[in-house]
Parts: structure tokens; sequence; C-alpha cells
């Protein structure tokens, strides 16, 4: 609808007018002359009605709006709004069947000076008669080259309807197909041989004969011009309801697009508005924040000088005081606000928040922010218009703000001592003030909400990766196993060690996430109350965990239980050959090295190893604190059988070092 | 009990050094029984020994007048340990294998020990069985007869066996032990040795202190330092 010109668009509002202020098109219709007895499309809805149902009316002047009964019923209505409404719920169906056995209706002509005559707005049903109701059709277009200025369009095919109906009350029925035995459905591809089962219907349009699912289409119509012609669309009130084809309904909504609905993008008007309303908010914040840090600063100057004051006033007397300086603070407060915005006492009577009257005892306040005058809530029974904030509150939750300097030097004092100074705030100023700060601790919080779940996602990695280390290391070591080949009972062996700590890992793992997330109740297991939010995430999680897990153990068991007893026979084989370079060893006194054949390491031999490895690393941790010792207490005759033991020591955790190879530490 | 230091004052001309071990299983008193001869306490809550600990204590043998200097290696009993021990039986003169009486067990562990020091354990070795806890004779197990009985079927092996029973809470027989030990252990070779001044031909630890004899003897001076910071105001 860009390109609405001035004209069209008063066009419009034209014709939309009639249904949208009936009130005053009746003010208008009384207005008009009762002599004259044309009937105006534009008249109103209720005005027709009356005239088609009670003919005798139609000579009457109309009623005043006092007077207002519904014409079919008689039932009185306080406006004609109610009565619109009424005739289409309770007579929009008789209104259809009473139609056809009306005596014709003879239609008075109004004219109707919408909203000034002297601008020519006057809408006259002659521009329509004169445009032949050949145009009723294209009249329902909007013409735009019409003259704005006179008539409407739209209200053509209506006077035509009229003019119509008032010969024929009942569509016409001249053109109608006859139906004869074996007569089909006249849509193409239907081929229903017309019964009394399938239906005979002719549309009411075109007049052929259709099956009754052809035609359950139900549109609004009105006679021709003449007797011959076929009825025409009416998509207005007083076109009849009749049952058509669906050729024909069709058509219709062909009919409908010429007219083009009135639509007003008003997106952009909206985001104007909102977004001055908010840079508006924005700037009030502002404004306010500036008066607050002002307020603080003149409020903690007069603090400071009262201590000064207070002092002198107890060294000197008691005479001086403070009353001499309270006006100075309010007059400088109201700088503060600005005298505009400071209200008049005389001129308010009521709160300005909550519009409780002032008297006696709902004393009047002013907001020392915003400079409305406020009640002061004492006994908590209304809302809270105002009160007086201790600043320490407001500073605690505004640290960031740009104080003055007396202020900046009180500022840790002020907030962590009892704060004797207050101010009278609304709950308006409290708000903007405090914005900021709220959406911050939102903020604060939606974080909080996901941060409880941080540990979650960072057991969940892990758990990730240990499950691909897991199905790697299984799928290596099941082929492993089925090779089953003494040549590579090492490498299994390795598979099956690494195999064993990534399911130990992962079952820490997933047993973590079971504490931290799950207590229990009664002897079950249950999801702790405040990761409930989350309940369905945290229990995938740990349940996927879990089966894995289980899954994984028992293929591994079963493996394992297998492979045991196969390295059982070599594991009595090493020992063998373990007791005997054991025994080489001893029996030397001074073990040499073992022999570069490496003998092939079991599981129990490199566990045994180890341990021995750390004892001796811990013996021989010990005999260097007994050296040190004994150095200290110069008993420098024990000092050479230590030595010698530490050396000893020395040489056999290389021994054990070099036995373990790659399996060391 | 007399104190073995003060003995040692008047024989102060020769010192042999020889290397003691101690075996047994975990409680059965090992450390007990070195903490009354070497410090002569007892503590009712000793805490299980880590490794092997380090001791010296001296007796003396008047008849012969050497003082007998021992180093005493108390290794733990545990299981986690047992790699230790060997390294400190290689190159021992003397072993206590201790046993608890009140147990039968142990008493068995210790003569396991005994088979284990014949077989690998340097010749000459001087191994003394000892039963400890003697403190609960209503409870024990072991008795006197099985001792001898195991000893007697020990006889002709080249080692010399000895027994004794001794309470390490009491005191009783802890210093009898290492009395009979110095005299079992080959004095009259050390003797030979210093005499011969074929230094080193034997064991190194035992020339190596031989030669110190003659020194200061650093562990009274300590003795005195100690007695001095005791008596002084701070």
């Amino acid at each position: 609808m860009s390109t609405n010109s001035p004209e069209l668009r008063r066009n419009k509002r034209v014709l939309g007018s009639p249904f949208k202020s009936p009130v005053k098109n009746l003010a208008n219709i009384d207005a008009a002359s009762p002599s004259n007895d044309v009937p105006h499309n534009n008249s109103n809805v209720t005005s027709i009605r009356n005239d088609i149902d009670h003919p005798s009316v139609k000579n009457k002047e109309i009623k005043p709006i006092l007077e207002i009964f519904c014409p079919i019923c008689k039932e009185s209505m306080i406006s004609l709004n109610q009565l619109n409404q009424h005739i289409d719920d309770e007579h929009q169906k008789t209104d259809e069947q009473n139609l056809s056995p009306e005596p014709p209706v003879v239609r008075r002509e109004l004219q109707i000076d919408l909203l000034n005559g002297d601008k020519g707005f006057s809408l006259s049903i002659d521009e329509g008669r004169k445009n032949g109701n050949e145009n009723i059709r294209a009249g329902l277009k909007l013409s735009r080259d019409a003259n704005p200025l006179k008539v409407s369009p739209s209200p053509s095919p209506g006077a035509g309807a009229r003019g119509s109906l008032r010969s024929n009350e009942r569509l016409s029925r001249n053109h109608w197909q006859t139906p004869a035995s074996g007569s089909k459905c006249s849509i193409e591809g239907c081929n229903k041989t017309l019964s009394v089962k399938q239906g005979i219907v002719n549309c009411r349009r075109c007049g052929k004969l259709f099956c009754n699912v052809h035609t359950n289409f139900k549109v609004r119509l009105r006679n021709g011009p003449d007797s011959n012609s076929i009825p025409i669309f009416e998509s207005l009130k007083y076109g009849i309801w009749s049952r058509v084809c669906r050729n024909c309904y069709n058509d219709k909504l062909d009919s409908i697009k010429i007219v083009e609905p009135k639509v007003e993008d008003l997106t952009g008007t909206f985001k104007r508005i909102r977004m001055k309303k908010n840079e508006d908010k924005e700037l009030m914040r502002n404004k306010i924040k500036k008066r607050f840090i002002k307020l603080v600063e003149l409020l903690v100057d007069e603090d400071v000088k009262k201590k000064q004051r207070k002092s002198q006033i107890s060294k000197w007397n008691l005479f001086g005081g403070s009353d001499t300086n309270e006006p100075t603070v309010l007059e400088q407060a109201i700088e503060i606000v600005g005298h505009d915005n400071w209200m008049e006492d005389s001129k308010t009577h009521n709160c300005t928040i909550c519009y409780i009257h002032f008297n006696m005892i709902t004393r009047k306040h002013h907001c020392r922010l915003c400079g409305s005058i406020v009640c002061d809530d004492l006994f908590g029974e209304r809302k809270l218009c105002s009160i007086m904030v201790p600043i320490n509150q407001l500073l605690d939750k505004l640290k960031n703000l740009n104080y003055g300097a007396n202020a900046r030097s009180q500022f840790l004092f002020l907030l962590l001592n009892e704060c004797s100074i207050r101010f009278r705030c609304c709950i308006n100023c409290k708000n903007h003030l405090l914005y900021e700060w709220k959406q911050s601790q939102q903020a604060k919080l939606d974080l909080n909400s996901t941060d409880k779940l941080v540990p979650l996602f960072e057991t969940n990695k892990l758990l990730i990766i240990l499950k691909d280390q897991i199905v790697r290391y299984m799928n290596r070591f099941e082929y492993l196993f089925q090779k089953n080949e003494a040549t590579n009972g090492d490498e299994i062996e390795q598979v099956r060690e690494k195999l064993l700590v990534y399911l130990k890992d992962y079952e820490g793992c997933s047993n973590q996430i079971k504490q931290s997330f799950y207590g229990r109740v009664n002897n079950a297991l249950k999801l702790r109350p405040e990761f409930v939010d989350n309940e369905r995430l945290i229990n995938n999680v740990y349940r996927g965990s879990v089966f894995f897990l289980q899954d994984n153990l028992v293929k591994f068991k079963l493996l394992s239980d297998k492979l045991s007893e196969l390295t059982q026979m070599e594991l009595e084989d090493s020992k063998n050959h373990f007791a005997q370079i054991e025994g080489v060893q001893i029996s030397k006194n001074s073990p040499t090295p073992i022999g570069t054949p490496e003998p092939r390491l079991t599981k129990k031999q490199i566990r045994e190893l180890r341990e021995q490895l750390m004892v001796m690393n811990e013996q021989r941790f010990l005999v260097e604190n007994l050296i040190d010792d004994t150095i200290k207490q110069r008993k420098f005759d024990e000092l050479g059988s230590l030595k010698e033991n530490k050396t000893e020591l020395i040489k056999r955790i290389n021994e054990l070092e070099k036995e373990l190879g790659e399996f060391g530490f | 009990m007399a104190s073995p230091q003060k003995s040692m004052n008047s024989q102060t001309s020769r010192l042999a050094l020889f290397k003691l071990v101690l075996l047994g299983e975990s409680a059965v008193g090992k450390s007990s029984i070195v903490h009354r001869f070497v410090k002569n306490t007892f503590d009712d809550m000793r805490e299980s020994t880590i490794g092997a600990a380090f001791l010296t204590q001296t007796v003396d043998v008047p008849e012969k007048e050497i003082t007998v200097k021992f180093e005493i290696w108390d290794t733990a009993g545990q299981e986690r340990y047992k790699s230790l021990v060997p390294m400190y039986y290689r190159g021992a003169n003397a072993a206590l294998c201790v046993y608890d009486i009140t147990n039968e067990q142990l008493f068995e562990r210790a003569k396991d020990w005994i088979n284990e020091l014949k077989k690998q354990a340097p010749e000459g070795i001087v191994i003394c069985l000892v039963g400890n806890k003697l403190d609960l004779e209503q409870d024990r197990k072991v008795t006197q007869d099985q001792v001898t009985e195991y000893l007697e079927s020990l006889d002709g092996s080249e080692n010399i066996v000895l027994s004794a029973e001794c309470s390490a809470k009491s005191g009783d027989g802890v210093l009898d032990i290492f009395n009979r030990i110095a005299r079992a252990l080959p004095l009259d070779q050390r003797i030979q040795e210093w005499a011969g001044g074929a230094a080193g031909t034997r064991s190194r630890s035992s020339t190596y202190s031989g030669r110190r004899t003659g020194g200061v003897d650093l562990g009274r001076g300590d003795r005195q330092l100690r007695l001095l910071l005791l008596s002084s105001c701070c």
C-alpha cells in the first residue's frame, strides 16, 4: 500500500466508515431530510433492515436513538452497535429465510454528509445509478480514477442489489438447468449420476446441475441486472447466502482479490515508538543516576560537616543548631532535581504513584531523585510508594558510578558502616536506579543455572575421550586374543593393562557423576533437587556411561579370564626363570647385571619388581637420612657401613630399573 | 641390667665391629629387642618399622679383653620389605631370628628364616633363634622342648645356632642374648688379624673399624656434650 495517494486513502476511509461508526451515521441520518426517501447504500444496516422487514415504516422518520429495538424480535437495544451485533448473531438465518417472501422494498435515498457537507464528502446513490448495473462488478474494484470527493464506487453494487431485489426478492431461477434422468454433475471429472441420494442441485449462480458434494459452497448473491442474466456476487450484507458450485465459488474468490484489503504495515511506526520509549527510559535512568551521584555527594558532604559541627558544639556549647543548615540542604536537593521537576505542594493532592489523597496522616513527601510528591507507606498497607533509603544500600549495588570526591573518599566507610545518611526515594526512581544492577543480577542467575552443569560437561568430555580409547583397545584386545599366539603375549598384556586403566578411569568418572548429581533416598538413587531442571540431560549422561561400562566390563572380564589361564602357564615358567636369576645374584654376592636376554615380564613380575624398586628407594632415602644424622652427631665410625649400604642400595635400584626397563615408572 | 656403656670404659683398647641383622615376621618384637638393647627403653605402642633401621651398641667381652660393637640392622617384618632383607643378611656376622612364643606359626616362620640364612647367608654366620614376649608366659604356645628339638635337628650344619628367650618389655634376657652372640663370634680370628697386621683380608668393615679403635671415642664425647647441655640453663 505504499503507493496510496492521500485521495485513495480517504476513499477507503469513506468506504469503511458506515460500519465503523454507526452512531455518527445515525446522527447524520437524523440530520438528513426525512422526505428524501431514496435508500442510501451507506445508510446504516439497521435502517435497511427496518425497511425490509417492516415496509410500513419505510416512510416514517427514523426514530431518535433512544428508541432502538430489533426489527425482528422487537427486543429493545441500547445502542446501534448492539443492535448490529444482535441481528448478526440472532437473525442471520431467519434473515435469509424471510427475505424471499418479503414484498419489494422501496428504499429511501439518503444524502449523507460524513464529515462536512462543505467539503463535498457527500455520498450519493446517483453516481451508482449513472454508472449502470453493468458496472456493478467493476464497482467492487476500487475505481482509482473516480472522483475521490464524490462517490466511493463500492456503494453502487449495494444500490444495484437493492434495485434488483426490489423487483425480485428471490434469486432468479430462469437460467436453471432442469434435471433429467441420467444427468451428471457438471464438475469436470466428477461424472456422478445425479440422484436423490447424490443430490440434484442447481448452482444458484450458473444454474447448472451438480451433486451435493460440489455444491457445498455458499456465497452471497443477488440478482443480475435483468431477469435473464445470472445472479451476481454481492459481498455486502444484502447479498443472499446461496448455494453455488465449486466453479462459481472459485470465481468469487477472484472477484475478492480485486478488492484489495487495506493493509497498513505499522511495524516501522511501532518500532519507532518503542525505540523512542526505550530511549526516554534510558534518558530517565541516566538523569536519575546523575542526580543520585550529586545527591550522594551532597549528603555525604553534609554528614561530614554535621559531624564536625557536632564536635564543635560539644566543645563549645549546645547553641547554634542544625535548623539553620537544614533548609540549605533541601535547597540544594531541589537544585539537583531541578525546580521545574520539583512538584509544588499546593498543587498536588494525591500521591503520584498510588493516587491516595493526602491528609493529616498521609503526608506529602518529595522524592529526592525525581521531585514528584509521593506518599509514605508507614504501615505497609499500600504498596511502597517511597521509603527513606540508606545510601549505603544503594552504593553497595552501584559501585561503579562516577561518584564525587567526597563520596569517593568515604566510600568504604559508607559501605562498611551502618549508614545514617538516608534520603527519600520513590519506587520508580529506585527501579530506574537499580535497573542495570537487576539486569546484571539476572544475568548472573542465568549463568549460575548453567554453571551447575559445568562439571557434568567436563566429566562428559572425559567420558567421551575414555570411551574412544576403550573401544579402540577393546577391539585390539579382542583381535590379539583371537590370534592368540605366544608371540604377541607381551602386547596383549600391554593392551589389557591399558584397557584396565581406561575402564577404571571411566568407572571413576561415572561415579563422579553419581556422587555429584545424585543422592540416596530410601536406598534408591535420586537426582538431587537442585538439578531437577536438567533431569533428562544428567540422567542420559549417567545412564549412557553406566551401560557402556557394564557392557565393556563384562566383555573385558570374559576375555581376561580366558587370557589369565594362558598366562598362568607362562607365569610359572618365568617364575622359575626369575628365581634362577635371583639365585645367581645372591650366591655371587655382588650381583652382575642381568643378562641381555631380558625375561619376558608377566604382570605379576612387573608388580613385584616395582614394589621392590619402591622399597629400595624408600630404604635409600632412609639410609641417606641416617647418614646425615650420623654426620651431624659426628659418629663417623658408623658412617662406613651406612655408606656401604647406600651404595649397595643404589646398585640394587639400578638393577631393578634395568630389569623393569620400559615397565618402570 | 647393667649398662653396657660402663663396661666399655674399662676396655677401650680393642673394638671389634660386627654386623648383626634381625629377622622375623612383623610384630614379633624385633625393634623392641633392639631398643631394649641399645637404649634400654620399651615402647608399648611402637610403630612398625619402615625398611630397615640402623643402630649400634657395644658389648664387652672381658675374658678376651675386647669390645664387640654391633652394627644392628633392624629389618621390617612386613611382607612388603621382604626383598630388602637379603641385602642385610648378606654381609652380616650374626642374625637374630625372632619369633613370638605365644604364636606357633611365627615360630615356623622363624625356622624358615634360619633355613634361608643357611642357604643364602655367608658361612660362619652366628644365628640366634630368639623367642620374644617371655612376659606373656601364660599364653605360651611354643615350648622349650620344641626349640631344643629343632636345634637338635639342625646339628651337623656348619652354622652356629643359638637359642634364647627374652622379654623386650621387661628386659629379661635381652642383654644375655647379645653377650652370648658376642662370645660366639669369631673374636679370636679378629684378634689374630690385628696381630698379624694384615688388614683388609676378610671383611672391609671389620678392618675399617679395627683401625679406628684407638681413636677418639666420639660417641662418649657426644654423650658428655649432651649432659653438658642438660645441666646448662638454656
